[in-house]
């Protein structure tokens, strides 16, 4: 099972997740309203701080619990995703969400949020920078050791020189 | 299709909003500065200044602005007088574009004057013009974040002024977000004119494109090429580096950047401490940009002491070699505090190397800028100029209109013969020397009326300035990488020219056709909201764009079927336009060009690149690409004005008539 892991320090804040998230889904739109991914922007003393929220696919998922109409089920890549034809709007899932991963379609009424894009995720698909990407959850740890151990040696290297 | 498909119209003096289906002007002018031009020729009255309430401000996105492929929009107005283009136009990137759209709008035009300070909060459709009085003399930054607070959202995009716009300084700029501007032009002023103090904008709606498929895979094409192919070597290198390398190597390699105002071209060597690259290492804490944009061109600064905020482009070269100052704290501390003034780095690094330049002279004394010496690399006296001129205290007074103006009134005129400007007299950026060849053809009439490309340099600059650095990453020697980047630009000639080497500073041949080239992909750009620096000028830097690539992205988004012949007959329409409104105003408001006397400026290193040689003296071959520019676009190479089959064939009877009018009647 793989799962989308961020490394915040390399965004940008150019929202490209957001763009190609609400086109693929919904589409042919481009809306960041009606995408699963959202990147908040906040400018603090002229510094951009950008993070992109998404769903984090929670093992023990609130909005599935709380889901009144048994509309959010666990996909074979390990998304929970929203059966549009059972939702029934009533945004319980909205309230449940710990990290406001989920929402509910203004235009559709009914809950949408991030299924995983089937196992091959658009969002981490273009991100340039490589802030997001899609790991096999055993490697995740790992692969966050690895990447700090890196600018460790990096900045040791540059002492030594 | 990919178009939000109204027109916002507000009048400050009424306080009234209305909307006008985009539908209407689509067929003959496609969007963005198109549409625009239309307007404003049509609309602002040829004898009205610049600061006049019937004068115009436009925010203008294009068909492609809010989609994957398009991130700004252009801002135009009739420009202050000092730029000697009646219609100028700046364009400005970042989120607010792209939240326009999103908010329902392809364009919005503000007309008229409020009667106390305002701004404008756009949320959808709901429209408001709420008080400002408490904004007025905030800077850039403070503007925002007040709005930002008072509007309760976060995610609101702003475009706001500073004191110089309040202050009708005509190189104020509009500002957005840390570092998106609306900068050449003086638009600053323009909305300062109007008591309009900032536009806050919110959208929830959406998008769509005529063919998804086919528009996501022009769209792969294009993010593969600034991510993974060549592009991405330009878009980390050049950009999100900072310039720092090109910069680097400027005083080892090149004779492009003057040291000082123009008076020479030796830099003094480079340090670990006055490299830019070390500045950026200690500070940059991001990359930031545009919406969508896998290039995010601008640099995120945290500078303890100073102060935080963003650069990018040329901001990099402005202050650092106009006031002879290698300091880059110094040049940090100007550059935040012009951004934050909300007047236009080149402008305000210009006057200042000038001003200086007359102080070592003798021809201007501590008195003549109130007291204060203009010695070179001085932060008081650079300082002092930024917040004198800003604010119109002092001195400062005098450039209000401009350095021109300035340069007259100060001790009677005798520094005006050392002012550096370009054709529409808006002060020189520091690099960038213009191709001799072009400077010919803009001494001509047809120039005159040109969008805001003056500055662009043809291929050979850029082409200069990027080789070394190129080679290094490529692991080329010099005279390798020199060949392999001469044969692409080369090729690119051909292409569009027929004549290999008509991007050289010497050709003539095919010069004529490469001027209009460059200025039909920048005008492309304009219309549809692609960004400007992504164009095919400089192929040798790994950019792309051209007629045909813009025909493709247009069909897709719009499902409209547009070809390269179709969009360079509007993009004809539109260059005519605005001819044709020169020629008006210059008529009846007696506006007239000034070359500068040192336009000509670029006098190379005896030891660089061009071997001392000053390719300006070619006048003859100057005029014969001047002559064959004008017939390319149909327009009388003697008297510079549009025969009138041109713009009969182009659907402008209107436009022919009200012109033969006004010269009939001169």
């Amino acid at each position: 099972m793989k799962r989308i892991v961020l490394d915040y320090t390399k965004c940008t804040g150019c929202r490209t997740c957001e763009a190609i998230c609400s086109f693929v889904n919904e589409k042919g739109e481009f809306n960041p309203m009606k995408s699963r991914i959202r990147v908040v922007r906040t400018v603090e003393d002229q510094v951009l701080r950008s993070l992109p929220v998404f769903c984090l696919q929670c093992e023990e998922a609130y909005c599935m619990a709380v889901c009144p109409a048994s509309a959010i089920t666990a996909s074979d890549a390990g998304a929970r995703v929203v059966n549009e034809d059972k939702c029934i709007g009533c945004k319980l899932c909205e309230i449940a969400c710990p990290i406001g991963a989920i929402s509910v379609d203004s235009d559709k009424r009914v809950a949408i949020k991030c299924s995983l894009c089937d196992g091959d995720p658009n969002c981490v698909k273009y991100c340039f920078t490589g802030a997001l990407q899609y790991l096999p959850a055993e490697r995740v740890g790992k692969a966050r050791a690895r990447q700090k151990a890196d600018k460790f040696l990096e900045i040791l290297q540059k002492g030594a020189a | 299709m990919s178009r939000a498909g109204s027109i916002l119209r507000i009048d400050l003096t009424s306080q009234e909003a209305t909307r006008v289906p985009t539908a209407f002007y689509v067929s003959d002018y496609i969007g963005g500065a198109a549409i625009a031009t239309k307007i404003l020729t049509d609309e602002v009255p040829p004898e009205a200044t610049a600061l006049d309430p019937r004068n115009l401000l436009t925010f203008n996105a294009g068909p492609l602005t809010g989609t994957l492929l398009g991130n700004k929009c252009e801002v135009m107005a009739r420009a202050p007088e000092v730029t000697n283009h009646p219609i100028g136009c700046a364009g400005m990137g970042g989120q607010f574009p792209s939240e326009m759209k999103f908010a329902g709008y392809d364009n919005i035009v503000i007309g008229g004057k409020a009667d106390q300070p305002v701004y404008l909060f756009v949320h959808d459709d709901e429209i408001e013009i709420r008080d400002a009085k408490h904004l007025w003399g905030l800077d850039t930054a403070e503007t925002q974040v007040r709005i930002k607070k008072e509007c309760k959202d976060p995610d609101v995009q702003i475009a706001c002024i500073g004191p110089a716009g309040e202050n009708l300084n005509v190189y104020a700029l509009i500002l957005h977000d840390i570092q998106n501007t609306a900068g050449k032009r003086g638009f600053g002023a323009v909305m300062g004119s109007k008591n309009l103090k900032a536009i806050a904008i919110r959208g929830s709606k959406g998008l769509r494109v005529a063919d998804p498929e086919g528009f996501l895979a022009l769209w792969k094409e294009n993010w593969e090429y600034y991510t993974q192919g060549h592009g991405a070597l330009w878009a980390r290198l050049f950009h999100r580096e900072g310039w720092s390398r090109q910069i680097a190597d400027f005083g080892k390699h090149l004779d492009v950047y003057p040291w000082g105002y123009f008076d020479t071209y030796i830099h003094p060597p480079l340090t670990r401490e006055t490299e830019m690259g070390e500045f950026l290492r200690k500070h940059k804490i991001g990359s930031i940009g545009c919406a969508f944009c896998p290039v995010q061109c601008q640099q995120n600064y945290r500078v303890p002491g100073i102060g935080n905020g963003g650069a990018t482009c040329i901001m990099y070269e402005s202050y650092r070699f106009f006031i002879k100052s290698d300091d880059t704290r110094l040049w940090w501390k100007l550059s935040r505090a012009a951004n934050l003034h909300g007047i236009d780095i080149i402008d305000i690094s210009n006057i200042t190397g000038w001003l200086m330049l007359m102080y070592e002279k003798g021809i201007l004394t501590a008195a003549d800028a109130d007291g204060i010496p203009m010695e070179w690399g001085s932060e008081k006296a650079a300082m002092t100029v930024l917040e004198k001129i800003a604010k119109r205290e002092g001195f400062g007074e005098l450039f209000a209109n401009g350095l021109v103006p300035a340069a007259k009134a100060m001790v009677g005129g005798k520094g005006l013969e050392w002012v550096h400007h370009d054709l529409n007299q808006l002060p020189s950026p520091s690099g960038a020397p213009m191709d001799v060849t072009i400077a010919g053809v803009g001494s001509l009439q047809l120039w005159r009326s040109a969008p805001s490309y003056i500055w662009t340099s043809p291929p050979h600059v850029d082409f200069h300035g990027t080789y070394p650095w190129m080679a290094e990453e490529l692991g080329m020697d010099l005279e390798e990488i020199r060949k392999t980047l001469e044969a692409w630009c080369d090729d690119q000639s051909e292409k569009y020219t027929g004549h290999r080497g008509a991007w050289r500073p010497e050709a003539v041949e095919g010069k004529a056709a490469l001027l209009k080239m460059i200025e039909c992909d920048f005008i492309a750009c304009d219309l549809t909201g692609h960004c400007d620096y992504q164009t095919e000028r400089l192929p040798h830097m790994g950019t792309r764009g051209g007629l045909e690539l813009f025909s493709k992205w247009l069909t897709a988004a719009t499902g409209t079927k547009y070809t390269p012949e179709k969009l360079l007959e509007v993009i004809h329409r539109k260059r005519m336009l605005e001819l044709c409104y020169y020629l008006m105003c210059e008529r009846l408001v007696g506006e007239e060009i000034v070359p500068s006397p040192r336009f000509h400026w670029f006098t190379p290193r005896p030891d660089g690149h061009f071997k001392g040689k000053f390719w300006a003296s070619d006048l003859e071959g100057s005029i014969k690409a001047g002559t064959e520019y004008s017939e390319l676009w149909g327009v009388d190479p003697n008297t510079g004005v549009p025969r009138r089959d041109t713009l009969e064939r182009l659907g402008l009877q209107e436009m022919a008539a009200r012109l033969e009018a006004v010269l009939n009647r001169s």
